[in-house]
């Protein structure tokens, strides 16, 4: 026995049974990165699974606080968490606290997957897990991973139900936004404007009736599948598993009747209509950078003459990302400067004031993202624009056409517990 | 005009059946699924999918049910979309 061999087996030690499977390569998925989008009920249980089985670098996003509702269906939240601690943190501590694995690496980012979290983050992870309850995060997360070329598994569930989609890299399979139709699209779209893309600030979010058990297994259906990615098997994609756990058995006529179906491509999908993003130039910045210095830099990498920054252009959501210069209503003219990123606008911050006569209650907006040296805004920052550190940008010189990533390391990012 | 007869429509979440004996082939599978929940009292709201039993192909809502080789005495099975997480 090598001395490897045996500093493997005092570290994996706790795994000692799922290694006796003989595909099973704990040192793979020690060091495999996974990331989990969406830390509630579903979440919690697949971030469970992935500690107890040993993976290595594991990265949580939520935007919430844990919340009374959530103690009953979380296996990481406890009394004290309620009302105060941020969900993806609290859920990485308790991860950590419990990984069996001493050289895991748990990290979280608290915040708006959509639009605070840069696209490079995808390219980081081997796959990406999706524990989401809304149509908005699933078609970015899904936007992003096709993009990156990246596999991710989604969960939901319903009542005693659920159902877990499998989307690979492969063009010729389905993806999530293969399966969203118009009424979808409204939905994840409902928390903005249609006129302006501004985001409204009425808007109640529905509460779904689900169980602690249905999320278990809809969870732990994902991890297992996960855990295949991991090791390296295919996994074919564009498939979705049924479990009904009303019956066991949804075809009570047929019992042959498999529960997998094999999901439709739609030859109209917005995200099968984008290019990936291929080969990526990871830039050593930060989104503190300004306009014009990332200009510069570009134009010595690439040996551009006139490189144009273009941002946002495969975003999902709204009317994409784009940085808000004024408000004006159409008819009489009257303006307010903006100047913020346009998901940061409210729809009171748009709202025609009473001393405008113009008609109807919103102004249009003034956006932009493409920008070039000769704009007023060289000396703004990325972030200024809401450009979050890690996203991927493109820069454009005529026919030239380079995505580039805002900084490499995922410590700009994520906080490690 | 090519007419399709026999048709079992079977709901995933309670393996309930709905035979329809005869509907045209021509009909668009977003109108036989709105059919279908209007039919089958589920809302409007609720985001249903429709694969081919014999395949396990879901079928494109876009496509006619004679191009989506729906044919005689075929069994469909409806699917519920889950959002929660």
């Amino acid at each position: 026995m090598t001395i490897e061999n045996t500093l493997d087996n005092a570290q994996f030690e706790p795994f000692a049974r799922q290694r006796l499977i003989e595909w099973w390569d704990q040192r793979r998925l020690a060091e495999s990165q996974v990331l989990v989008v969406g830390a509630g009920a579903l979440g919690n249980e697949v971030l469970k699974n992935l500690a107890l089985v040993g993976v290595g670098n594991i990265y949580i996003v939520d935007f919430d606080i844990v919340e009374p509702s959530n103690l009953s269906r979380s296996v990481l939240f406890r009394i004290g968490d309620a009302g105060q601690g941020y969900k993806a943190e609290v859920a990485a501590r308790r991860v950590s606290q419990m990984h069996p694995y001493r050289y895991a690496q748990v990290a979280y980012f608290h915040g708006d997957l959509v639009w605070e979290l840069g696209a490079g983050v995808y390219r980081a992870m081997d796959v990406v897990l999706g524990c989401l309850d809304n149509v908005e995060a699933r078609r970015f997360v899904n936007m992003c991973c096709w993009k990156a070329e990246k596999p991710w598994i989604d969960g939901a569930i319903h009542k005693l139900s659920g159902s877990v989609a499998f989307y690979t890299t492969e063009t010729a399979t389905a993806c999530y936004e293969c399966g969203v139709g118009e009424r979808l699209r409204m939905l994840a779209n409902e928390r903005y404007s249609c006129l302006s893309g501004v985001v409204r600030t009425n808007i109640q979010a529905g509460n779904e009736p689900t169980t602690q058990t249905s999320s278990a297994i809809v969870a732990a259906i994902q991890t297992q599948e996960a855990i295949k990615v991991c090791h390296g098997m295919a996994i074919p994609g564009g498939r979705k598993v049924y479990y009904n756990g009303l019956l066991h058995n949804f075809d009570v006529a047929d019992p042959s009747v498999t529960s997998v179906t094999e999901m439709s491509v739609n030859p109209a999908c917005f995200c099968h209509a984008e290019d990936r993003f291929g080969h990526v130039t990871v830039f050593n910045i930060t989104n503190t950078c300004t306009v014009g210095d990332l200009l510069d830099l570009a134009a010595q990498e690439f040996g551009m003459d006139n490189p144009e920054l273009v941002f946002g252009t495969f975003h999902t959501s709204a009317q994409g990302r784009r940085f808000a210069i004024t408000a004006m209503c159409p008819s009489t003219g009257y303006t307010v400067e903006l100047y913020k990123p346009a998901h940061q606008v409210r729809d009171v911050d748009v709202t025609r004031p009473g001393e405008c006569p113009g008609e109807g209650p919103e102004m249009r907006l003034r956006t932009l993202n493409r920008l070039d040296r000769s704009t007023e805004f060289c000396g703004y920052t990325l972030g200024d624009l809401g450009i979050p550190n890690l996203d991927i940008v493109k820069i454009v010189d005529g026919l030239q056409e380079r995505y580039v990533q805002i900084g490499q390391n995922l410590q700009l990012v994520f906080r490690y517990v | 005009m090519a007419t399709i007869r026999n048709l079992t429509v079977r709901n995933q979440v309670d393996g309930r059946a709905t035979p329809i004996p005869e509907v045209d082939g021509e009909l668009l599978i977003s109108e036989l699924l709105d059919a279908y929940k209007a039919e089958v009292g589920i809302p409007p709201s609720q985001e249903i999918t429709i694969k081919k039993k014999s395949t396990n192909k879901q079928l494109s809502p876009k496509v006619s049910l004679e191009d989506a080789g729906v044919r005689d005495n075929d069994t469909l099975i409806v699917e519920m979309s889950y959002t929660a997480g």
